[in-house]
């Protein structure tokens, strides 16, 4: 357990706005950055930020310690809100079945405003998948599209969907592994 | 569960995990995986590098700056508010009731004041009028109308009466002197049928009490009225109306 979180948040629990205010400045940018990942608005992803810290200030829902980091509980919840917030939005996902041979490109391609930080590392792996599974990988997880609803965005039948999705993601753990099975050995 | 059973199910919930991981399951699917997860420790495990994985997924996206006054909104939204007055409507609605019920009250003190000392007004007034008036005011059987007037605001009357006797008592007040050789005379209707109940005459402010008997139960009769009348009264009304109200 991190101490500074852990003191972070029982200052946070007691209404000090100078200890939200270091949570922001630890984690809002990632917290925005994954808002915007999903939505891909930048008022949308504002709103979403801001929820997000919200929740942590009205303690409406709470970080347990021994389940993991302080940033990786905040991320999800940030998933979360923006997923519910993209639903209700009724926006159009950003794929489009005309642009799934692109997909690598149009998933992680950085605008002028965008640099890499960290994932580097997933951007390879996800890249040795094939494009139309890394495609509907990213419908899943960032648009947050059941099986049906690719389906029907993609227009790719249900049962192909299907199998490409569970394909991918296997294939998508045992290229994590490996990779962290590597760093481990380097180290 | 018999082991080769529990390696099936396990192999199931395995293959499972990934769309569970990423809540692609459907209902049925996720019950299975959720009661099966703590015996599969294979599946569990394959969870766990899944739930990694998002993490990663999640970190690793491009990174943004927020706007700058994104931090300043997210102080302001969480900044304690300042008290204001505010009246809530439920609070408001209480106000006006207990103001209503005060106000009602003070009103219904006063009314009980002032019959109180009309009472002792009329006390005085039928002093010379005989015991049964003081019986009659305080019977548990009391009865009693304001006669209202309709074309002169100060005067009315009040008349009150047991409902199981024949005798009754008329308080009247603010009515206007009569000139000499007029007298006032209280009437009791029914149908068509009027009923003396006798004459009065009232004192310089107005007031005067009449005690009574007429041979059959007020009850019976539907309206009463106080005419004023020539010399000592007439057989049936001939005057002006000052005063009438329904029984």
């Amino acid at each position: 357990m991190d101490l500074n979180d852990a003191e972070l948040m029982r200052r946070i629990a007691a209404h000090d706005q100078q200890a939200l205010l270091a949570l922001y400045e630890a984690h809002g940018k990632a917290v925005y950055s994954l808002a915007y990942r999903i939505l891909r608005n930048a008022t949308l992803a504002e709103e979403v930020t801001q929820d997000t810290f919200f929740k942590v200030w009205l303690r409406t829902t709470q970080w347990d310690p021994e389940k993991g980091k302080l940033k990786n509980w905040l991320l999800t919840i940030t998933h979360y809100t923006a997923i519910d917030r993209l639903r209700r939005e009724r926006r159009q996902p950003v794929l489009h079945p005309d642009h799934i041979e692109d997909a690598d490109e149009t998933m992680f391609a950085a605008s002028s405003d965008i640099r890499w930080q960290d994932g580097t590392m997933l951007r390879l792996l996800l890249a040795q998948l094939p494009k139309e599974q890394a495609a509907l990988i990213d419908l899943a997880f960032f648009q947050g599209m059941s099986h049906n609803d690719i389906a029907t965005v993609t227009q790719i039948p249900l049962g192909t969907v299907k199998t490409r999705l569970r394909t991918g993601l296997q294939r998508l753990r045992e290229l994590w592994l490996e990779n962290v099975n590597q760093t481990s050995k380097q180290r | 569960m018999k082991p080769n059973h529990m390696a099936h199910d396990c192999e199931a919930i395995r293959d499972l995990i990934p769309e569970y991981a990423f809540g692609l399951t459907d209902p049925d699917e996720t019950r299975l995986v959720e009661a099966n997860l703590a015996a599969c420790p294979e599946a569990a495990e394959h969870l766990a590098d899944f739930r990694r994985l998002q993490y990663e997924m999640r970190e690793g996206v491009p990174q943004i700056e927020p706007p700058p006054q994104l931090g300043e909104r997210l102080m302001t939204a969480t900044a304690p508010k300042p008290r204001r007055f505010q009246i809530r409507l439920s609070w408001l609605a209480a106000a006006v009731a207990i103001f209503a019920l005060v106000i009602t009250n003070i009103y219904w003190l006063l009314r009980v004041e002032d019959l109180s000392r009309r009472q002792d007004a009329l006390a005085a007034l039928v002093q010379g009028q005989g015991a049964p008036a003081f019986v009659l005011t305080s019977t548990n059987n009391l009865r009693w109308v304001r006669l209202p007037s309709e074309n002169n605001a100060a005067a009315a009357a009040f008349m009150m009466w047991d409902g199981s006797s024949d005798t009754g008592l008329l308080y009247v007040h603010g009515f206007p002197m009569l000139e000499p050789g007029k007298t006032y005379q209280l009437w009791l209707t029914r149908g068509e049928e009027r009923v003396s109940a006798g004459t009065f005459e009232v004192d310089e402010e107005g007031n005067a009490a009449l005690l009574f008997h007429i041979p059959e139960p007020i009850d019976d009769f539907t309206w009463a009225r106080v005419t004023d009348e020539p010399g000592n009264g007439s057989d049936q009304p001939t005057g002006t109306v000052v005063v009438h109200g329904e029984l």
